[in-house]
């Protein structure tokens, strides 16, 4: 398994010089695993993603599996900028869950409505397929395994394992327990979460927030660092890359959080903070 | 004849819980674990109020009150969503699809039997 970060940036694209070395770009991860092409996530990283598929390819149809978290708009943003899927020939499925009021096709289609983007859905002349995500699918030798995280609306975390190794993404989720204030409850639901995430090789997860944030910003779906290096250590992840960085965060701040991470999981997990234009090989 | 409750949650040790309750105050009791089976069992039973879980396997809980609320045979069923999420966002969404209360986990049982009471009455004993 192969993986490669398109976009780390939460909530809003951060361009400009203070983000240069962490990357601007909203969430896109791309994975390879039993050869096929999976991407997790829409963000505005997937525009590059897009341009170098199409490089690779050199013109052979591209066919791939992309899995939306969530309709939140820096998951699915750059959706109409992955010029894949303007080519006759190539191929995507498209994998999320049903929204809260709206099937997901007519979601996604609404991101495109005229009144928001010149160009419509149908007009993609690529084969789109929208897949209402359910139980566990397999893709050859990969099975994805989907759970829903704590966020506001309908929000899917993702699991593919494939020949014993295993990645998980699992962004845009605030830790129960930090919630509802260490109620028993708080902590069954944080256990079926590590329970989603046990022995994963490379647990991608929000960590969007500091102490200081998080005491204004409790509740509004994400987690704190040390929380997620907590969750890391209990399921007995390998490596954890902290992901949807905070769009006011600058590089040094990501630095600080690195090697806070690094100091809070002792040398007992390996944590880093995602970097666009990262490879991690698995 | 006793109120019909259906409860419906993937986490078993909390409809066992809700249902020996419910059952002990005098309401018939039914459960199901995941969206679609508490939608199956709302279509066989018609019970009078469901305590509705939002995140399950196979169905959302949102998916059932839609159906739900689509089919006007079912007008007369409350339903009570009861979930860990206490997002506004998520509370709002549940009321605009036809939930008549939202109460957030973790809930005390004495309220949740009170609030059940408000919409059903005292179950005949
Ligand atoms: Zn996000
Ligand atoms: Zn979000």
């Amino acid at each position: 398994m192969k993986v490669r970060f398109w976009g780390t940036r939460g909530s809003l694209p951060a361009p400009g010089a203070g983000t240069q070395r962490y990357g601007g770009n909203t969430p896109c991860v791309e994975l390879r695993a039993g050869g096929s092409l999976f991407v997790l996530d829409a963000g505005s990283g997937i525009r590059e993603l897009g341009t170098f598929l199409m490089k690779e390819a050199g013109g052979r149809p591209i066919t791939g599996d992309i899995f939306i978290t969530h309709t939140h708009w820096d998951h699915i943003q750059g959706f109409p900028f992955f010029t894949p899927v303007f080519q006759p020939g190539n191929r995507f499925r498209i994998h999320g869950g049903r929204g809260s009021t709206k099937a997901f096709d007519k979601v996604m289609g609404g991101l495109m409505d005229p009144v928001y983007f010149p160009v419509e859905l149908g007009d993609m002349l690529a084969k789109l397929d929208f897949i209402e995500v359910g139980g566990p699918l397999e893709y050859g030798e990969v099975l994805v395994r989907s759970t829903f995280s704590n966020h506001p609306g309908v929000n899917l975390a993702y699991r593919f394992d494939q020949g014993g190794k295993s990645v998980t993404y699992l962004t845009d989720h605030e830790i129960y327990e930090a919630m509802h204030e260490s109620s028993p409850f708080g902590k069954k639901q944080d256990r079926l979460i590590e329970d989603f995430c046990r022995g994963t090789d490379l647990l991608i997860c929000d960590a969007q927030y500091t102490d200081q944030d998080y005491r204004i910003k409790r509740g509004w779906g994400h987690s704190r660092y040390r929380d997620t290096v907590a969750l890391g250590l209990a399921a007995g992840a390998r490596r954890l890359a902290l992901f949807h960085h905070d769009p006011w965060r600058d590089d040094d701040a990501l630095d600080a959080i690195e090697k806070d991470a690094r100091l809070i999981a002792g040398g007992k997990l390996e944590c880093f903070a995602a970097r666009e234009g990262q490879t991690i090989d698995i | 004849m006793a109120k019909k409750v259906l409860v419906v949650d993937d986490d078993e040790e909390i409809v066992q819980f809700v249902e020996a309750r419910l059952r002990e105050a005098g309401y018939e009791v039914f459960t199901a674990y995941d969206g679609r089976q508490g939608l199956d069992q709302i279509r066989a039973h018609h019970p009078d109020l469901v305590l509705l879980d939002l995140a399950m396997p196979v169905m959302h809980g949102f998916e059932v009150c839609q159906a739900v609320r689509a089919d006007h045979a079912f007008d007369d069923v409350k339903i009570i969503v009861t979930s860990g999420k206490s997002y506004a966002v998520d509370i709002k969404a549940a009321k605009r699809l036809g939930a008549d209360e939202y109460v957030v986990k973790p809930y005390d049982l004495m309220q949740l039997l009170e609030t059940v009471v408000q919409f059903l009455g005292e179950p005949a004993k």
